[in-house]
């Protein structure tokens, strides 16, 4: 329950809330503090991975190129993958939600805001620690880290695991602080079928991270028990098996984690742009909490050409298959939303309108891949390069990129210019399928992943791809261009530039340190647009009153 | 801050008893598993089932506080079971 | 705070905040030490029949009874919080802490045996998931004596007191977690 915070205190390393932006690199308790923190961390690692994918990109431009090989093209693929993951994606969006759940529900800060800032400073250091690992080297056997290889590399590769372990508990700690605030800290009268589906997809993926991450960490302990105290978990002496079960038991589910908090975002987004109210509310919220339970009874299908038992194959592509079909009912509901509807043509909505459609391309190739006899063909080829970077990339990041042009005014009380903004979104989208289309056919045909050349009848599709890549990298100057800018410069945003229902939108741009003033109590749901409630059809109907003062309840 | 809930100390367990029960299975686990010949196993896993359950539900409270609780509590072993399974059969 | 009247979520869920953050942690170690076991058992699995012999039954029995014991301290202690008798409590914690401190010592001290004699993390797969769970959970056990500690300071200072025990009713519950931990332990991993 928030009790009073005194304002951020003056030099001291504890503080809630911010005056100045020295106070963003102290031991912050206040959510919105916690939560910018972790989208710029989150940005710098997109950077940072981002480089390593143009130097794979480059080396792969050529068949027998000779610019980047052997090991340090290993530890190139493997550290992009785990930081694109660990400390890009799942820190952004851990701090998107940080920063609007809390708003969203009508409270004053999270359950836990101790634990919330250490669970970022932990993330820190698990950042840190992943950079010394690609400093010292060893780190070679791709995000996946499948032993035998992975225990008889380089010190890189246990820094690796100590910081993967790390990051672990920051994730573990904030999914507990999302489900607790979201359980216990609504407004009065946000009954959860009032909750924005933004908040909901939270709660399923806090399920998810409490459920998965720990067997993450048991498996990464015993990795690093296997290399340091000389113990055989997963040596060739023991069961190198055993990793990949431990390992996918939490990086499927990882990749709803992944999703869910974009679909959120997407399920927040279209209804304001369309100016229609959410179609399905239900089923996307339940369809989420469907997605969170069965993606734990999948993770084998990661496994079909490792030696696993082949009788368990067939019950694992059955499950894989059955789990689209609630991801299917939220890409109707999306469709039925806009059907109909006056759409404005934000940034932020061309973000989420792509969205659709590249998540749509990503989840058919996973379909082909959830099909054991495909699978055995393209395991480990361009094809799953291709499928993982269109739900990734296609999918969450634009959600990403949809949610921070979406939330921008309210964060930093600026708006986002959108002519640079539509100039990021056009270069990323040709930029992404030019890298990313030709990868299926290169998978296909034969081309595997991890490999630092090929043969020369792949050369054409490779540098296609490379070049897509370029200009994804070149995407990312007008946006920065737009936040250095809009942060000096931008026109003032007032509290709902966007004329969105949902409570953090009747707060000033930026919030007050302490959110409310007065405790919101909710009346109805924060989808009801273009419903006939008063006779000024421009204002958006009120979705939440402040608390009578004086007197009982 | 007070909990609005009933007051636990009406309901409270009798911890010594639980305690007692505890301690003589333990006992009795020792004795079994040095005993030879016949199946342990069902009996040990058995026992330490209910020893388990009995520190739960008595000192843990899941017997009398919130379903909410036991909720939380029991979903995960779902998952552990898969993994055994999955993992055994391997 | 401000004249606040409306009634919160949290007093409707009738669900304490804190308690409810514990059972949620709790819930993430089923599945750490679910992990844990899994891979242990595995490594038994593997190994021939007998992995264990080395293991001492009786003096590990001993300790067992101690966790149980400490367990009983626990439930106690918050008895006499709940009853108004925070110095009595005080003195139950203590004990549990005395107890959990035993515990720790008599592990260590079968760690120091076990390796004299041949049986380490390295010496075969059984003895490998023997010691990386049984320390994950001494680790565990040593954890809730720190913060037993800090509990009771905290009730001798009267920030944990019969108006505000819910803080150590949410430490117990992490106690009692780490006892039922040893119970399966103990069966699966010594008697069996």
């Amino acid at each position: 329950m928030a009790e009073g915070y005194a304002p951020a205190a003056r030099g001291g390393w504890v503080v809630h809330g911010a005056t100045s932006w020295r106070d963003y690199f102290k031991f912050n308790t206040d959510h919105k503090v916690i939560g910018t923190q972790y989208i710029t961390m989150g940005f710098i690692f997109f950077l940072i991975g981002g480089l390593m994918a143009e130097a794979i990109r480059a080396q792969l431009s050529r068949p027998g190129n000779t610019l980047i090989t052997g090991n340090l093209y290993n530890e190139l693929f493997s550290l992009h993958g785990t930081i694109m993951i660990f400390l890009w994606v799942i820190p952004v969006l851990t701090g998107v939600a940080n920063f609007i759940v809390p708003l969203q529900i009508g409270a004053q800060d999270m359950a836990f805001p101790k634990l919330n800032a250490l669970s970022l400073w932990l993330a820190v250091l698990g950042g840190l620690l992943m950079l010394a690992s690609f400093v010292v080297g060893g780190a070679e056997s791709g995000w996946s880290a499948y032993p035998p290889l992975s225990e008889q590399t380089g010190n890189g590769q246990t820094l690796w695991a100590l910081a993967l372990f790390v990051i672990g508990f920051s994730s573990i700690f904030g999914g507990l602080n999302f489900l607790v605030t979201i359980m216990n800290l609504r407004a009065p009268g946000m009954t959860l079928m009032r909750l924005p589906l933004f908040s909901w997809s939270m709660i399923a993926t806090s399920i998810i991270i409490l459920g998965g991450t720990p067997v993450l960490a048991a498996a990464l302990a015993l990795m690093l028990w296997d290399r340091v105290v000389g113990t055989h978990f997963f040596s060739a002496t023991g069961d190198p098996l055993m990793w990949q079960n431990l390992f996918w038991f939490y990086s499927h589910p990882a990749v709803y984690i992944m999703i869910l908090p974009g679909f959120g975002i997407i399920s927040e987004v279209l209804p304001v742009f369309a100016r229609k109210p959410i179609f399905g509310y239900k089923m996307i919220a339940f369809s989420s909490m469907a997605i969170a339970i069965f993606g734990f009874l999948v993770w084998a299908h990661h496994m079909f050409t490792s030696g696993m038992n082949p009788l368990l194959r067939i019950p694992f592509m059955l499950t894989s298959m059955i789990i689209a079909v609630p991801t299917g009912v939220k890409i109707f509901s999306w469709l039925a939303t806009i059907w109909g509807g006056r759409i404005r043509f934000t940034t932020s909505m061309l973000f989420a309108l792509s969205f659709i459609a590249m998540f749509v391309i990503g989840g058919l190739s996973g379909i082909f891949l959830a099909s054991i006899p495909i699978d055995i063909d393209v395991q480990d080829s361009y094809f799953v390069v291709a499928h993982l970077h269109y739900v990734l990339f296609g999918g969450t990041v634009q959600a990403v990129f949809a949610g921070l042009y979406f939330w921008f005014p309210k964060i930093t009380g600026r708006m986002l210019n959108e002519r640079l903004g539509k100039i990021h979104f056009w270069i990323t989208f040709i930029g992404f399928n030019l890298t990313f289309l030709p990868q299926h056919w290169l998978g296909l045909e034969g081309m595997p992943r991890r490999v630092f050349t090929y043969p020369p009848e792949f050369a054409t599709a490779n540098l296609i791809s490379s070049i897509g890549a370029f200009v994804l990298g070149i995407a990312v100057l007008p946006f920065l261009a737009n936040i250095l800018i809009s942060l000096r410069a931008g026109k003032l945003a007032g509290a709902n530039p966007w004329r969105s229902l949902t409570l953090e939108w009747t707060l000033p741009s930026p919030p007050p340190i302490h959110n409310f003033p007065q405790l919101p109590v909710v009346i109805s749901d924060p989808y009801g647009y273009g419903r006939k409630q008063s006779a000024q059809p421009a204002q958006p109907q009120p979705t939440s009153r402040p608390a009578p003062t004086g007197g009982g309840q | 801050m007070e909990e609005p809930t009933p007051s636990v100390a009406h309901r409270r367990p009798n911890y010594l008893l639980v305690f007692v029960a505890l301690a003589l299975m333990t006992g009795l686990e020792v004795i079994i598993a040095t005993l030879p010949g016949f199946p342990k196993a069902p009996f040990l896993l058995t026992m330490s089932l209910i020893k388990a359950l009995l520190v739960l539900f008595y000192f843990m409270h899941l017997e009398t506080d919130s379903r909410w609780y036991r909720l939380i509590f029991f979903s995960p072993f779902i998952f552990v079971i898969a993994i055994l399974f999955v993992v055994r059969l391997q | 705070m401000n004249q606040v009247t409306a009634v919160t979520m949290q007093e409707e869920s009738r669900l304490d905040t804190r308690k409810l953050g514990m059972w949620l942690f709790l819930a993430s170690e089923v599945m750490f030490f679910g992990g844990l076991i899994a891979a242990a058992l595995n490594m038994k699995w593997h190994s021939p029949a007998g992995a264990n012999h080395a293991l001492n039954i009786p003096v590990t029995a001993v300790n067992t009874f101690v966790l149980i014991v400490s367990s009983t301290a626990v439930v106690m202690a918050l008895s006499a919080l709940q009853d108004g008798k925070p110095k009595t409590a005080r003195n139950w914690m203590i004990l549990t802490a005395l107890l959990g401190t035993t515990f720790l010592g008599i592990q260590v001290n079968e760690y120091i045996k076990l390796i004299g004699k041949g049986f380490t993390p390295a010496s075969g797969l059984f003895a490998g998931g023997f010691f990386a769970v049984t320390s994950f959970h001494g680790f565990h056990v040593f954890v809730g004596v720190i913060t037993l500690i800090w509990m009771i300071v905290r009730t001798t200072r009267g920030s944990v007191s019969p108006d505000n025990y819910v803080p150590f009713e949410a430490w117990g519950l992490y106690w009692h977690f780490v006892d039922v931990v040893w119970i399966v332990l103990f069966t699966i991993l010594y008697l069996l």
